[in-house]
């Protein structure tokens, strides 16, 4: 199957920031969790990939084919969802669906916004400055799910909802990845959710990409463990990922195939192995 | 593209109407000092105002992050706003052409019909070909201080020329010994070219803008 999304040496230079160099392959079909601290460089990824920035170097292509050479119908497989919506406040519902069936013309599907709106209730007539945080993110889902696209971005499109809400987008995007020409790359920070639906973990601290790996992998590779400092100088240090010292000892994350079968390790989570990774240098 | 000119034209809802009434309060002035002249010359204003709010709002509303990656190309984003000041300008000439037949107003029967779009078409789009690209350059803010200062220009300009009425009857009665016909399709040309290479020059800023 063709990959969906192809970043080779991918690199960009922000005034205090620089991105790269990245490689990474994301196959079409899965649900990609892009994770990283503030500042990391997961909303400046999908920023090149959406075209809105140029890279420095690299080569990025989505389905195959190179995003500068992209048609205006083949960009119309690409959805995205930002973290607000960006639309002139004073448009409407009615307004942005109009807008929007203009937009993506024969590939807009008025059943799926019927079916959507049903379902999200969002009123038709309200300017959208007046929509609250979770009514913006279900109207930007609503709009991204309208026009069949194979691929969909989520740049923290998550951030600040209540749970109720962000369920509902995690089960829309299950439903939405039933179909197996879809993607999704979810750019977050509420690593529970990614949890629950990401396939894959891809992990970018300071504008590099320390790796990308099943979940199921990740989980299994890994394990924390509470030791005494005594405890933790006869480990390999290489088993060694980050620590985090206390008053009563030290809690570890290790590599489980790096330490001994003595070693008690509990399972360690998605947002555990990111703070140690990252803490583990300080 | 009829989708980017459907967003403007919801956006400047409530403006349009606003403008509407300021045309209606100087038309009723206008007419009623003499001054038919002038009015046409209020579509000068017309798209520096509305290019303005235009470009505020887009930078508010960041809509150029949802409108670059979808199925359009940044050129077409960039004509679009260019067909909104034509849209103007023709509303201008029409304007211009309906004063002319419905007032009796001896300056403006004096000016052929070909005269006033090639003339309505400079006035109304040149300083849009000035303004569009240092707004795409310099952005929204730093764009309405343009505004401020071409306005400010534009006003002394209406002050001087309502003072030289007799001149431009005076203009119209030289041109006269001019093929005329020719003189309107020269000036139209050359409001096209400018049109042209402002549009190129405002594509090309675009182009390589980053979000």
């Amino acid at each position: 199957m063709q990959n969906a999304i192809e970043l080779k040496g991918l690199k960009k230079k922000l005034s205090s920031f620089e991105l790269g160099p990245i490689d990474l392959t994301i196959p079409q079909g899965a649900i990609v969790g892009y994770i990283g601290e503030n500042g990391a460089g997961k909303s400046t990824t999908i920023k090149l990939l959406l075209n809105l920035m140029k890279p420095d170097e690299g080569e990025i292509k989505i389905f195959g084919t190179p995003i500068n050479r992209f048609s205006t119908k083949e960009k119309k497989d690409i959805a995205y969802v930002f973290d607000d919506l960006y639309f002139p406040g004073d448009m409407n519902l009615k307004n942005v669906l109009s807008f929007c069936r203009k937009f993506y013309k024969d590939a807009w599907q008025d059943q799926t916004v019927s079916e959507l709106n049903a379902r999200f209730q969002l009123p038709l007539d309200v300017a959208i400055k007046h929509f609250s945080r979770g009514m913006k993110m279900q109207l930007g889902m609503l709009l991204a799910l309208s026009h069949n696209a194979k691929l969909l971005l989520l740049d923290e499109a998550t951030s600040g909802l209540d749970p109720v809400i962000r369920d509902d987008v995690l089960d829309l995007l299950l439903d939405y990845i039933q179909d197996e020409t879809h993607t999704v790359l979810v750019s977050s920070h509420i690593l529970s959710d990614l949890e629950k639906a990401a396939d894959y973990i891809a992990f970018i601290h300071k504008g590099k990409l320390l790796f990308m790996e099943t979940k199921d992998d990740l989980v299994s590779q890994y394990g924390i463990a509470s030791l005494t400092k005594e405890q933790l100088e006869e480990i390999d240090p290489k088993a060694i990922v980050g620590k985090r010292t206390h008053q009563f000892g030290v809690e570890a994350l290790l590599k489980r195939d790096l330490v001994p079968s003595s070693i008690e390790l509990e399972k360690a989570n998605v947002e555990d192995i990111m703070v140690f990774m990252i803490k583990g240098e300080r | 593209m009829k989708a980017l000119i459907y967003k403007d034209l919801v956006t400047l809802k409530k403006t349009v109407l606003f403008v509407l009434v300021i045309l209606a309060v100087i038309c009723f002035i206008g007419i009623r000092e003499g001054a038919i002249l002038m009015l046409p010359f209020v579509f000068v204003i017309i798209p520096l105002i509305l290019l303005g709010i235009l470009f505020g709002s887009d930078a508010q509303s960041k809509v150029d992050s949802y409108v670059i990656p979808g199925p359009i190309k940044r050129s077409t984003i960039v004509l679009s706003r260019y067909s909104f000041v034509w849209l103007i300008t023709i509303i201008g000439i029409l304007f211009t052409i309906l004063l002319k037949i419905f007032t009796k107003d001896s300056s403006l029967e004096m000016v052929p019909w070909y005269l006033i779009i090639a003339t309505i078409a400079l006035i109304t789009t040149f300083i849009a070909t000035i303004q569009l690209p240092l707004m795409y350059k310099f952005g929204a803010e730093q764009g309405k201080l343009i505004f401020v200062v071409l306005y400010f220009i534009i006003f002394g300009l209406f002050t001087y020329l309502g003072g030289k009425k007799e001149y431009i009857i005076e203009l119209m009665g030289k041109l006269e010994i001019l093929n005329l016909k020719l003189l309107c399709l020269a000036i139209l040309g050359v409001t096209l070219v400018i049109n042209a290479i402002s549009c190129g020059i405002s594509t090309k800023i675009y182009a390589d803008k980053e979000f």
